[in-house]
Order: structure tokens, then sequence, then C-alpha cells
């Protein structure tokens, strides 16, 4: 997902003593995104939008029957 | 509420008055879709009404709703058929963007103990439902990638292809499979920008229902009998109780999942399997 989040992720992730703030004042959330996009079978990271479809799915009467799932918004990435 | 305006789909299993792909042919036309309507034969459960006809009854139906439809038989399980409904579809209607690949088959003699189980029953689900699964996506799929133009597909597993349960083997096994090739069918087609999602409903009052019921009960009763009985109604009330949102589904409830996932707002879904259960199944 292409949240500020993911640059405190990022950092901690790298070898680097860097802090998330650093990270993304430094330039490099864009790129870190878009090479993980490049893993998604849908060829993107999320957007908080991908996520609020869903969301405005499971808010509406359209899932009135629905109840007790756990549904991947991830591009491909994680299924079932 | 979703825009499938211009859009056109293609139902499989699409005639029976009380079944699945009745209600997401209906809701699709009432998002805008155009329909190609499809089944076996015209009127798959042609005792149960007189007023009924099946796959034409569907078709007025939707140009009732100011849509243009046309209905194409094809055995799901035959591929001569499978690829000449595709095109013959594509012929009349100019293109396919959704497909809902709903057929299945009628349960029977497959709902026995494994040890009871025939060989011909064990083929026949799997011929239809995971064999006429991939017959049926092969073809769409050859369609929307040369056409270029992105797509959706959208599978019909079950809760049974989660979790098997005893004298469901033959018809779990098919939709465990299909859950599997759904996966693999998303992940080939991502590049492609066509979605591809599973549904697993739970129990649906459907005519598949009073078959299903008839073969579990202790009596030497057909599906047909059963449903002729009045039993089917008493049955469905007798199963609401199991589920904790407090009723089956009915058709209706598959169709809003499917209309979701045929619009833009699924985009970004795929490989998914959802059910469609009450809660009956969750995860």
């Amino acid at each position: 997902m292409q949240t500020e989040r993911v640059s405190y992720i990022a950092a901690a992730l790298s070898l680097e003593d860097i802090s998330g703030e650093e990270w993304r004042a430094s330039g490099r959330h864009a790129e870190a995104m878009k090479q993980r996009g490049s893993e998604v079978p849908l060829g993107r990271v999320a957007v908080g939008e991908d996520a609020a479809k869903t969301a405005a799915f499971l808010a509406s009467p359209e899932s009135d029957y629905l109840t007790g799932l756990a549904i991947n918004v991830a591009g491909g990435s994680a299924m079932g | 509420m979703y825009n499938l305006n211009g859009k056109i789909a293609l139902v499989t299993g699409a005639g029976g008055e009380h079944g699945i792909g009745r209600a997401i042919v209906t809701r699709l036309a009432k998002e805008g879709a155009d329909v190609i309507v499809s089944d076996i034969v015209d009127n798959p459960y042609a005792y149960d009404s007189t007023d009924w006809e099946g796959a034409p009854s569907v078709v007025r139906e939707i140009e009732g709703l100011g849509r243009q439809a046309v209905a194409i038989l094809a055995d799901v399980s035959d591929a001569d058929q499978v690829d000449a409904l595709v095109s013959e579809g594509v012929e009349r209607m100019g293109h396919i963007d959704i497909f809902v690949c709903n057929a299945g088959s009628r349960p029977g003699p497959d709902r026995v103990p494994v040890v009871e189980l025939e060989e011909e029953a064990w083929d026949d689900v799997h011929n239809i439902n995971l064999k006429g699964t991939f017959l049926c996506c092969r073809a769409v799929a050859r369609h929307m990638i040369n056409r270029g133009g992105g797509g959706k597909i959208i599978t019909m597993s079950s809760v049974s292809g989660k979790t098997g349960s005893a004298r469901f083997a033959a018809y779990a096994a098919s939709k465990f499979g299909v859950i599997g090739f759904t996966q693999a069918l998303a992940q080939e087609l991502a590049p492609h920008h066509i979605n591809v999602n599973a549904i697993c409903p739970g129990v649906v009052d459907t005519e598949r229902w009073s078959y299903i019921a008839a073969a579990l009960s202790s009596e030497d009763i057909s599906g047909e009998e059963w449903r002729a009985g009045g039993r089917h109604d008493e049955a469905m009330r007798q199963r609401d109780s199991s589920v904790p949102l407090g009723r089956v589904a009915v058709g209706e409830d598959v169709a809003k999942t499917a209309a979701f996932l045929a619009s833009s707002e699924s985009d970004y879904l795929t490989g998914l399997a959802i059910n469609v259960a009450g809660g009956s199944a969750m995860g």
C-alpha cells in the first residue's frame, strides 16, 4: 500500500541506519514503491482508494449476507 | 450502483428460474450490461413450472429491462461447443467483457460416501465443474487477450471448495480444483488486466438444493419428486437456523458479490475466493 506507513517499513527493512522520516524526505519512497509494484501480479502496489473500494462494498447493503470474511486487497500478490 | 453500460457479459448455467445464474444475469443487466445467456438446454428444470421456458424467458426478462440479450446453448464439458459458444457470442454481441462461469453439475448419484461412489458419477461432476470451468475460461481468456481490453472472469466454487464434508467428495474435490485453477489463471491474466476471482456460495435456495436434499435423505426419492412433494421449502427453512445470519442464501445474495467483482470496483482484486455464506464459512 502506497502510504506514509510504508516509508517506515522500507527504512526499517533497509540495511541503512535511516528513519522513516529521512527515507521519505530523501525521495526514495516513490522509487521503492515502483520497485515493489513490479512484484505485484497486477503491476502496481495499492493506493488507499483500492482498499476504499472494498470497504465501500462491505459498508453497503450489497454485503448484507457476508460476514466473518478476510478479503485480500493485494493485486494478486496474496490470494484465496 | 456500478456502471456496466456498454459491457457485454456471458453467464453459463443461467436458464433456471430460481438459480444463481438468472439472478446474476438480471443484476448485471440492471447495472447496464448486455448479456449472453447460456445453459445446456433451454429449460434445465422444465418439470418445475409451466410458465418458465428457461433461457428464452431470461432473454425476455433482460429485454424488458431495456438491455440486449441472446441465448446460446452449450455443454460446458465439450470443448467444441464451448469454443462455438464464445465465438457465436462475440459474433452476435461484439465482444465479452465479463464472464461468469456458473454452470454446475446436477447433484444426485455423486452425493454418496466414497466407498459407494461410482466412477461415472465422479466423472460427471468433474467434467462439468472443473473441466467445464477450464474450457470456458480458456475460450473466454483467449478472446479477452486478443481483444486487449482487460476483463472480468468470475468462477463459481463453493464453501465445499475450502472444506470437505461427508458425501460431498466428488463435488468438494471439483470445487477445490476450481479455486486452484482460479488462482493460476489470475496470475497468468494479471498482465492483461483481466481479474479472475471465485465466489464460494454456501447453501443457496435454488432448484439444485432439491436434488441435494433428496440425495442426502434416507429415502429413495428423486430431486424432482422432492420438489414436487413440496418439501423443498421445509428443508430450506430447516437449514436457515444453521446459518449465523439466520437464513440460507438466495441467488440475489450471490449476484451482489458477482456485480461487485464484475465492476471496476474490483480492479485491484484477483485470485480471491470469496465466501457468500452468511457466516457459515469464514476467512
